[in-house]
């Protein structure tokens, strides 16, 4: 299992984008176990994650330490999604990743301040011309 | 060679594999049903129309999708071409204007990096920074209307948006505790947790992202709440002002 498609949290689709286009890769996901305790994450929280997993066909979810359930399996390369959870990137450094930018909701390439500010810089794309410009309130 | 934790066979099955791989950790099982499936069972029932009249109201017509969302089941796009496929873009209008704020959080946290877990402006009010209580943590404020908040967080992972508003205010302008501590615990709790909706969220309450602190008074609760607790409550209300009586007992001035 050189190769794997790495399945994080922010990615729990049966229909994502890269499984599609990965159907032969081995398909893995790890309920990291440092980080769940270090964010305090709930029961609860990982019995969703466990509903998620278990739909998508394919996966073998281990528990453990990301970075050494991988080296465990003898992973050399990952392929996933982009995310700004650093507890991941930090978890795949010792890797050779291909990271794939998450699906877009929106063009927005200004500077971010308030967030009605970028509302009105996206509204007429999201919404139309003729829906745009209603009052927030 | 890591062992594989195997999640096949019914919910109930799968939900007690979870409970005994983490026996440090206990409560109800989750009532959300995580998966694409749910996730698109849910959308199929959203009113944008009744949304949009209600969404600020405990009982009103909002989604409950953001579990979904926020694990990626479905996408912000997916949701808004639903919106649209059954809608006018005016009738769905204030559903994707809410959509777009977590867009836009997400594009912030983006931005910060790990730096979201700090001020991203200077506070416009002295904020506290006293640790989480444990009145708080177990729901024993003797505030129904807060120890509700805890209740729903703790053992159902999903509070209304107003109520995550009334709550960090009560903590962080009521009771002068860390933003950053309250925020941690909290998203732990959230099934939808999500450092940028959270923490952003937490900050934009303290004023650390935003222009003005945001605060609440039971006038507020009751009518939001349909009156849910205030009606019964025998408690001595801290949030039972004017505004401007509010900012002034917390913040020192009626308008900060
Ligand atoms: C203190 C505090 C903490 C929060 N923590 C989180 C969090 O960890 N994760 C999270 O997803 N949201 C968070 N929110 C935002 C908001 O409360 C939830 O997204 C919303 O309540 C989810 O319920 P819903 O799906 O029924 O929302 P609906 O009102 O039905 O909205 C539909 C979708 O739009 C998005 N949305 C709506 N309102 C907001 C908002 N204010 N900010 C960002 N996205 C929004 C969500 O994805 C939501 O699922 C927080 C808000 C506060 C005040």
């Amino acid at each position: 299992m050189s190769r794997i498609l790495f399945l994080h949290d922010e990615m729990l689709n049966p229909q994502h984008a890269l499984l599609l286009a990965n159907p032969d890769l081995p398909r893995v996901f790890v309920f990291d176990t440092q980080q769940l305790e270090r964010d305090q994450f709930s029961l609860r929280r990982i019995q969703f994650l466990a509903d998620c997993v278990a739909e998508i066909p394919g996966v073998t979810a281990y528990q453990g330490v990301i970075s050494e359930v991988l080296r465990e399996l003898g992973v050399t390369s990952v392929v996933t999604q982009r995310t700004p959870q650093l507890h991941v990137a930090s978890a795949l450094a010792g890797f050779q990743v291909e990271w794939h930018d998450e699906p877009s909701f929106v063009d927005f390439r200004g500077r971010l301040k308030r967030f009605m500010h970028f509302w009105k810089a996206v509204e007429t794309q999201l919404v139309g011309e003729a829906a745009a410009g209603r009052d927030a309130a | 060679m890591p062992q594989p934790l195997s999640l096949a066979g019914d919910r109930a099955t799968r939900l007690a594999t979870i409970r005994a791989a983490f026996p440090q950790l206990d409560g109800p099982d989750c009532s959300f049903v995580g998966g694409r499936t749910a996730a698109m069972a849910r959308l199929a029932k959203i009113d944008p129309v009744a949304y949009d009249k209600s969404r600020n109201f405990l009982d009103g017509a909002v989604t409950r999708l953001s579990p979904y969302l926020r694990h990626g089941c479905i996408t912000l796009g997916e949701a808004r071409m639903h919106a649209l496929a059954g809608w006018s873009p005016q009738r769905a209008w204030k559903f994707i204007f809410e959509l777009a704020w977590r867009d836009f959080w997400r594009r912030v946290w983006k931005s910060l990096g790990p730096a979201i877990r700090k001020d991203v402006e200077k506070p416009k009010v002295t904020l506290g920074h006293a640790p989480l209580p444990d009145d708080i943590r177990r729901g024993e404020t003797g505030l129904p209307c807060m120890d509700a908040t805890v209740r729903s967080l703790v053992d159902e992972g999903y509070v209304h948006n107003h109520a995550r508003m009334w709550f960090a205010a009560y903590c962080v302008h009521f009771r002068k505790l860390s933003w950053r501590a309250c925020a941690d615990w909290f998203v732990g709790h959230l099934i939808d947790g999500d450092l940028a909706s959270n923490h952003l969220s937490w900050q934009w309450v303290a004023s650390t992202f935003g222009s003005k602190p945001y605060i609440f008074n039971k006038e507020n609760v009751a009518k939001y709440s349909a009156n849910r607790w205030c009606a019964t409550c025998t408690a001595d209300c801290p949030f039972d002002a004017s505004y401007p009586a509010l900012s002034k007992r917390l913040f020192g001035t009626e308008t900060p």
